[in-house]
């Protein structure tokens, strides 16, 4: 890859760097903390410390450094709020195996408790549910963002669907 | 669901595909499965707030300019004033310059010290260490069971609330809680201290504390037992077993009548719990029961 040998102080490289990575660490500290300008901030001092140690850090580091620094500055400022995503009004109806299944005939009810139940998650498995299912990762992916193994996010994954199930199971 | 409530990633295994087709078809047939189904697609009509990707980019790069022109418009004897704060800061985090490393259920973590030496960790162990002593006196306390390889140089000392290990360039394990006190050498010699007792280990001595007295336990294998996918044990007592398996997979067992101190020689799988449990206790004739999705009943049969 010619992108191999760079240096992360060329300006070139480095809108690479943020172009590839800057939206799943965006997303990746709101899942946790819900507060999108703190979740912005916090990936613009990540970068900004990125540059500022380019001569430090090689290429193929980058993406872990940004990574690390972001989770570090999330530990120390750790403000939470809810952590509350919209629901589309405008996709077309629930089907389940080509079926709308009876429960979902007042869909939006289910949307709004769907949402309440994924922010009330415990940080750990929501971070890593939404990671999965919003922004596509996989769970090896996710494992190297958090930094646990993969079979321990696969755990979490396990359980933020069971807990959503529970959650939810009062509806049927 | 009940058939699947026990392997502990099941649901993530489905959610991503990584299922076969007969499992897929089992699932489907399941109460709960449209309501899974419909937390996935519901899901995906949530919205992630949009993302202006020129923007925050631009905001980037405004704050390194930023932060570039503030160095060049301070005067000369603001120096001065910035050194004296950087020395009281410095001062303060001197005070806490402990460093911790914990792991979780099921979850290992390798580590390097600043001498180079390297630390594998396994599940639900804590490692602390003080980083402003380290020079003088390579010190670090340990809870739970990791992998050492250490770097020539001073002396190196694990502590223990059960006991002590002294190296000099090595390879080791070391398992210490409640009442297990486990260590291995792998490589080079480490001397081990518990309540007044005193061992040498050379390359491929363990050592195992039983009561008052040490035991010599085997070395199998070339590293320890819990890399790869499982745990191997050799003549261990069934209470250190049980340990390993409730730090592996999150959960709570009940040993109520059961012998802890009969010996288990076999491995469990880190993969699947239920597989795990049957390996360890099927062997031994022990009935487990499930009291609730983590917590375990022993009966001796």
């Amino acid at each position: 890859m010619e992108t191999q040998n760079r240096s992360v102080c060329e300006e070139k490289t480095f809108s690479i760097l943020f172009d590839r990575h800057s939206e799943v660490i965006r997303n990746f500290v709101y899942y946790k903390c819900g507060n999108m300008q703190q979740a912005e901030d916090i990936t613009q001092d990540a970068f900004v410390k990125l540059w500022k140690n380019c001569k430090k850090v090689v290429f193929e580091k980058a993406k872990s450094f940004v990574m690390k620094v972001a989770q570090n500055a999330f530990y120390n400022e750790m403000d939470h709020k809810k952590v509350v995503l919209k629901y589309n009004q405008q996709a077309s109806p629930i089907k389940i195996d080509g079926q709308s299944p009876e429960f979902l005939i007042e869909e939006k009810e289910f949307l709004v408790k769907l949402q309440r139940s994924i922010s009330e998650l415990p940080d750990k498995q929501r971070e890593v549910f939404l990671l999965s299912r919003k922004d596509k990762k996989t769970y090896r992916e996710i494992a190297e963002i958090i930094g646990l193994t993969q079979k321990a996010v696969e755990r979490r994954m396990h359980l933020a669907l069971s807990e959503l199930r529970g959650k939810l199971g009062d509806i049927i | 669901m009940e058939k699947f409530d026990h392997i502990d990633d099941f649901l993530a295994k489905w959610a991503s595909g990584d299922i076969s087709e007969s499992e897929r078809e089992a699932f489907r047939k399941t109460k709960d499965y449209t309501l899974y189904a419909a937390i996935l697609e519901g899901t995906d009509r949530l919205d992630v707030p949009a993302y202006d990707k020129e923007k925050l980019y631009k905001g980037t790069r405004d704050k390194i300019a930023a932060e570039g022109k503030v160095v060049r418009l301070v005067p000369k004897w603001a120096y001065a004033v910035a050194a004296s704060v950087a020395l009281l800061i410095g001062y303060v985090v001197f005070f806490d310059q402990t460093e911790r490393y914990e792991t979780g259920f099921g979850e290992t973590l390798a580590l390097t010290l600043p001498d180079g030496s390297e630390v594998i960790l396994n599940a639900k162990t804590r490692l602390e260490f003080q980083k402003k002593d380290w020079e003088k006196s390579r010190t670090v306390d340990l809870e739970g069971e990791a992998f050492f390889r250490v770097t020539k140089g001073s002396t190196f000392t694990v502590a223990s609330n059960m006991g002590t290990v002294t190296v000099l360039g090595t390879e080791f394990t070391m398992n210490s809680e409640a009442d297990i006190f486990e260590v291995i050498c792998y490589e080079g010699k480490v001397r081990v201290e518990k309540n007044g007792l005193q061992k040498l280990l050379s390359k491929g001595q363990g050592v195992r504390a039983m009561g008052n007295s040490f035991e010599n336990c085997d070395l199998e294998h070339q590293q320890p037992s819990w890399f790869g996918n499982e745990t191997t044990f050799h003549d261990a007592p069934l209470r250190q077993v049980i340990k390993a398996l409730e730090k592996q997979f999150g959960i709570t067992v009940s040993i109520n009548d059961v012998d802890g101190n009969q010996r288990f020689t076999g491995s469990f799988t880190h993969d699947d719990l239920n597989t795990a449990l049957r390996t360890v206790f099927e062997s031994m004739e022990i009935r487990f029961t499930f009291k609730d999705r983590d917590t375990i009943d022993l009966a001796q049969e």
